[in-house]
């Protein structure tokens, strides 16, 4: 059985860092150019160069989204760019213009995929790319698994395939909402999400929701832990999860739980699905689907009369250092937490070890009656040896 | 520059005609979306017939997002094309180009994915792979369209009029939303009287949902009045889509850009005819670019 590559997002090199402790096999992050994600804190040439130096000591990818449609006036500088690309030892672009394709096959030698931006929804759409040199589409979100299925049958182009996170209601790279509502640029790095605003609905003149009840067209978010092991039997090529703007502790979690679903599936462990989709939840801070992974999309695929934002609060420190004679730790505080709570530690190694929180101190001595301040260094005593990376949480 | 039209029927194609369209845009609603009419494979016939005898031109509107279990029936639909003999194909997707390719008749099509043509480069790569023409993005600028136009390799085309469509979504958000309420939907599928109004907007889009997804519009239609003699010397193809309208409308758009087209000098009359559509129409995007990455 074949293993597919897990592929997660990083807006940081900070999130690149811990995708790639937490599991994935490659990263896709955005440039200072030509990418969508506007508020992604997106790369510089100096720090791409330093993201992929990081990635290969590790033997892992680093791609690198230049998946604008761009206008007229965005082309200047795009050779220079894709050549520093090339340079900075990036392993693949994802596009989704012809003229950035063909910049890149003439100008340079990296690889290049195509971005889900194209929509490609069928196996002749995506032979087209084969046609023109391309070894992998990241497939349209709108695709189901029997689909999925019919085209790796009818197609030697590699299949990345989107897993987790969040997804367009529209088909990707049509939609021009923002455009309209907002004058903001959804094919250029400026999507407002209008998609999940809410609306009436009317019939002439005769308004047909009720005023506590608005028609809403917003999508919940991908989970499809429950799918991995039909869609790594189908043979996806990679496995995509979405969301460079996400936090680390996001990050972190959905990496680690697919990383070890994967390979549970892979090396033939039981794998306890449960377990699986209880650790994901975590990290959720939005409504979950399997979007269109069985078919159509029904009434439990999207979200209806919410404000959907839930940020998580169990996410309380990420560990910098551990010292094994003290067994004092030093965390940076991410949430308000008290002493006497009871918290888990969230690792790459996995390992579901709770304690419970006695003194809170800062890095002076002082000791704190609860740790308030965000990005604050702390001390705390764990009986057990942590690791610069792991992250501490609630227990609920 | 040839004026093209979205016939509500056989009958109007002649009337149509008569008022200077040169171009008539056909098509089915099994491989086609947001049509003013679905013809049937005979009705298209009955149409080529006539629009020959006129010496005007067919296109075929095959503008769906196909899937899989698409592929057979469009090859079969084009393989029909084909033997009618048509003038253009417009599709937006890469899988109508392989199989015209197979059928031979890629030098008829005409690729119009709604949002990803927009820069004068997409004309050099689709020459390339020997198609017919493009249709211009709807959000890019009269500015941008001359400089695309100036540099292109193959026919270019605009929705120079119409209401253009914002949202194309797989998902059957109508049907979805009233069973959620546990009402009726069956009534609001291929409904065209529907609008959705955001919260914080006073603006009515036309909303519908038929069997390939759910689809928004612009609440305005856009018109070229004042920009079509800038048009005619760049654009090969100004199209006039007729949706949410009917025949009388087309009637009258074409003869007013026509009427346009012919004056020596037609500023005023264009600015008394953009007067005239003010109220539910628009520039569109023509004078205002959207924002690129900083907001």
């Amino acid at each position: 059985m074949k293993k597919p590559e897990l592929l997660a997002p990083a807006g940081s090199l900070e999130k690149l860092k811990i995708a790639f402790m937490y599991g994935a096999d490659a990263v896709f992050i955005g440039g200072r150019k030509f990418s969508l994600r506007a508020r992604a804190s997106n790369f510089d040439i100096s720090q791409i160069k330093e993201a992929c130096d990081f990635a290969h000591n590790l033997n892992k990818k680093v791609y690198v989204t230049t998946n604008i449609i761009p206008h007229n006036d965005n082309i200047e500088g795009l050779v220079d760019y894709l050549q520093e690309l090339e340079q900075a030892g990036v392993d693949a672009i994802i596009c989704a213009s012809p003229i950035i394709i063909d910049a890149a096959k003439e100008n340079t030698n990296l690889e290049i995929h195509i971005s889900t931006q194209m929509s490609n929804t069928n196996y002749e759409s995506v032979n087209f790319w084969v046609e023109e040199g391309i070894t992998r589409v990241v497939l349209a979100r709108e695709l189901n698994k029997q689909e999925l299925l019919e085209l790796r049958s009818n197609t030697k182009c590699h299949m990345e395939v989107f897993i987790h996170g969040g997804m367009c209601v529209s088909y990707s790279g049509r939609c021009t909402l923002s455009n309209n509502m907002t004058d903001r640029d959804a094919n250029r790095g400026g999507c407002a999400h209008s998609c999940r605003w809410n609306y009436d609905l009317f019939e002439g003149e005769s308004k047909l929701n009720d005023n506590d009840l608005h028609f809403a067209m917003s999508s919940k978010d991908l989970q499809t832990v429950k799918h991995i092991s039909d869609l790594i039997d189908i043979g996806v090529d990679s496995l995509k999860i979405e969301g460079r703007m996400k936090s680390i502790h996001y990050i972190a979690t959905v990496v680690s739980t697919y990383r070890r679903l994967i390979d549970n599936i892979c090396d033939d462990y039981e794998v306890n699905l449960p377990k699986y989709l209880l650790e994901i939840k975590k990290a959720e801070n939005r409504l979950t689907s399997h979007g269109f992974m069985e078919g159509m999309t029904t009434i439990d695929e999207q979200l209806y009369n919410m404000r959907n934002e839930n940020p998580t609060q169990e996410f309380i420190g990420l560990v910098h250092d551990y010292d094994e004679e003290t067994n004092i730790a030093t965390i940076e505080q991410r949430n308000y937490f008290l002493p006497e709570e009871e918290v888990e530690v969230l690792s790459p190694n996995f390992r579901p070890l709770h304690f419970k929180v006695e003194d809170i101190k800062d890095t002076d001595g002082n000791a704190l009656d609860a740790a308030r301040h965000p990005k604050q260094l702390l001390k705390i005593f764990i009986p057990f040896k942590v690791s610069k990376y792991d992250m501490l949480r609630k227990v609920k | 520059m040839k004026i093209a039209v979205t016939p509500f029927s056989v009958s109007s194609i002649e009337r149509l005609a008569k008022e200077g369209s040169d171009i008539f845009i056909l098509g089915n609603d099994k491989y086609a979306n947001r049509l003013v009419y679905s013809f049937s494979t005979m009705e298209i016939t009955d149409a080529k017939n006539i629009i020959s005898t006129l010496g005007k031109e067919l296109y075929i509107n095959l503008n769906i997002m196909v899937h899989n279990s698409d592929l057979i029936d469009v090859e079969k639909f084009l393989n029909f094309i084909k033997e009618l003999g048509v003038d253009g194909i417009i599709f937006g997707d890469l899988g109508i180009y392989m199989i015209a390719k197979r059928l031979e008749i890629e030098t008829k099509l005409i690729y119009n994915p709604e949002t990803l043509n927009t820069n004068y480069y997409d004309t050099h790569f689709w020459n390339k792979k020997g198609i017919k023409g493009l249709t211009i993005s709807k959000e890019i600028t009269l500015e941008d369209i001359n400089e695309i136009c100036l540099k292109k390799k193959t026919e270019i085309s605009i929705i120079g009029h119409g209401h253009l469509n914002m949202f194309h979504s797989r998902r059957p958000l109508i049907e979805n939303f009233f069973k959620y309420t546990k009402e009726e939907y069956e009534k609001f599928i291929n409904n065209r009287n529907l609008r959705i109004v955001e919260e914080i907007r006073n603006e009515a889009y036309p909303i519908f949902q038929d069997l390939h997804g759910t689809h928004i519009f612009r609440e305005k239609a856009l018109e070229s009045y004042q920009e079509i003699r800038l048009l005619r010397d760049c654009v090969d193809v100004f199209i006039i889509d007729g949706i949410f309208k009917d025949t009388n409308y087309l009637i009258e758009t074409v003869g007013n850009y026509k009427a346009l087209l012919h004056m020596k000098e037609s500023n005023d009359k264009a600015k008394i005819f953009s007067k005239l559509y003010e109220r539910d129409h628009d520039s569109g995007f023509l004078y205002k670019k959207t924002v690129y990455d900083k907001y």
